[in-house]
């Protein structure tokens, strides 16, 4: 309703007089609908629409009223106040023009790849047509697709063209090969124990199932295929992965080395120059510095200032820390363990952190990280 | 003789009986709101009122709202009255809606 006023256009007018509501009543009989129709300290405020503002002329008549206009409102206002802004409205029009062209073509390229360089994807991109600025409409995500599925490094592309961006997801690419591919007959073994999670065979003969458990040498995927047919055997590949377990533990004792005062201290004048401070020779091999005074030469063009410090001296020392301290120290320990033994590519699909605090006040902190990893190696039959 | 409906009138009869059309209604057993000159007056929420089939607006403040209808007087009390719609015989209030009573 508001939008078909605002389209349609309105006029804000107040009514003044002795009886307002008679105009009112003779309008509605009229047909002319008035909306937002407010009695304020002056008159009575409303809207009436442009098409039916003429007709007050005709219907105040023998009212003892006035009518006043507060304001025109509405797109044909709005288009008026544009036409007398011709440079706005071309700018407008330029404006909406270039957004409209632009949105034709293509913009963007985002590639989404771990193993085969960004770059490499894009010159491939570039070379069947497909680069920033070529309009949208030529470009065939299946063909780009395909074209991207034939290079034998990558396993599955996903190509998305989504308003001016195009984006190109290449998952689980394959090692990158290493001069001549090999070739010779194998089989995929489990590296480690674990329990399997997922088998996807590109070649040879799956052996094993998600949710079967392993141990370290067992047959993933086969690559002897001689019940098939006698002596056929080929270099199993696929992607096997499994479920690892990781438990460490570290134990951190009540007391911590810390940097304590040993009760000895000097006292220390140290000049500076436009705030930077001179070298003068330590008192001790390790202290801390407390400001006590600093004094300024007036009689000098040159900010000299000497400031007077109380050097306490610094001794390691063992000191109870708190359970909380305590606690943190053998997390961050047995976090530290963690990371050297969990590879960088397995996906860390759960954690468990568990803290014992003995009767001395030591605590062990374990740490227990379910992983999912790549499992499969090749061995030669 | 009869009188012509006029707010006058209506002020000094108050509240009017239902009419001919409206006896006949009740006697076949129909919905008063059958009758399409019967006032209607419809409050959502306390903060929004219909009145359909009004004919007249007598006085329109922020504090009170006269409707002429068939019926008689509708007196609408309340706060920060205004009327956000006025299309033929139907009138949308908004605003603080306290009472709404026939006058007598």
């Amino acid at each position: 309703m508001k939008l078909w006023k605002f389209c349609a256009g309105y006029v804000n007018i107040r009514i003044m007089g002795k009886y307002p509501e008679r105009l009112v009543n003779r309008c509605i009989s009229e047909g002319i609908s008035l909306t937002n129709c407010e009695r304020t300290a002056k008159g009575l405020i409303a809207d009436i629409p442009i098409r039916d503002f003429r007709s007050l002329r005709r219907l105040k008549r023998g009212c003892e009223c006035r009518v006043r206009i507060l304001s025109k409102r509405g797109l044909p206002m709005a288009g008026k106040a544009i036409r007398h802004n011709a440079v706005f409205a071309a700018g407008f029009a330029i404006c909406l023009a270039a957004a409209l062209f632009l949105s034709t073509r293509l913009w963007f390229i985002t590639v989404d790849s771990n193993s085969v360089p960004p770059a490499e994807v894009e010159k491939t991109l570039a070379d069947i047509g497909v680069s920033r600025g070529v309009p949208r409409r030529d470009i065939a995500t299946s063909a780009v697709t395909s074209v991207l599925n034939a290079d034998r490094r990558i396993l599955n592309a996903k190509v998305v063209l989504a308003g001016v961006r195009l984006k190109v997801t290449v998952s689980d690419a394959l090692a990158p090969m290493e001069g001549e591919r090999n070739e010779a007959p194998a089989d995929l073994v489990a590296e480690r124990d674990c329990v399997i999670s997922y088998v996807s065979v590109l070649r040879g003969h799956a052996e094993v199932k998600p949710g079967q458990a392993v141990r370290a040498g067992d047959i993933l995927i086969r690559g002897d295929l001689s019940q098939i047919k006698e002596g056929y055997a080929v270099r199993a590949e696929g992607l096997v992965y499994g479920r690892l377990l990781y438990r460490v533990s570290a134990h951190a004792s009540a007391y911590k080395r810390e940097r304590v005062r040993s009760g000895r201290s000097a006292r220390l004048t140290i000049p500076q120059v436009f705030g930077f401070e001179l070298k003068t020779d330590a008192p001790f091999a390790e202290y801390e510095l407390v400001s006590v005074t600093k004094e300024g030469f007036t009689c000098s063009i040159i900010p000299v200032w000497a400031a007077e410090y109380e050097a306490y001296e610094l001794k390691e020392a063992s000191v109870r820390d708190t359970a909380e301290g305590t606690e943190e120290r053998a997390r961050l320990a047995a976090q530290e363990k963690l990371k050297k033994l969990v590879p960088e590519g397995a996906k860390i699909v759960s954690v468990k952190t568990e803290c014992i605090t003995e009767r001395d006040g030591s605590v062990t902190a374990v740490i227990t990280v379910t992983t999912v990893e790549k499992i499969g190696t090749h061995r030669g039959i | 003789m009869r009188k012509k409906n006029g707010p006058c009138a209506d002020d000094k009869k108050g509240m009017r009986k239902p009419g001919r059309s409206g006896r006949a209604l009740t006697a076949a057993g129909l919905p008063a709101d059958s009758d399409c000159r019967m006032p209607v007056v419809t409050i959502t929420g306390g903060r929004y009122l219909k009145a359909e089939h009004h004919m007249g607006v007598l006085l329109l403040t922020e504090n009170c709202v006269r409707l002429y209808s068939r019926m008689g007087i509708i007196r609408i009390e309340g706060r920060r009255l205004a009327a956000s719609d006025m299309d033929g015989d139907v009138i949308l209030l908004e605003g603080e809606v306290r009472s709404v009573s026939f006058e007598k």
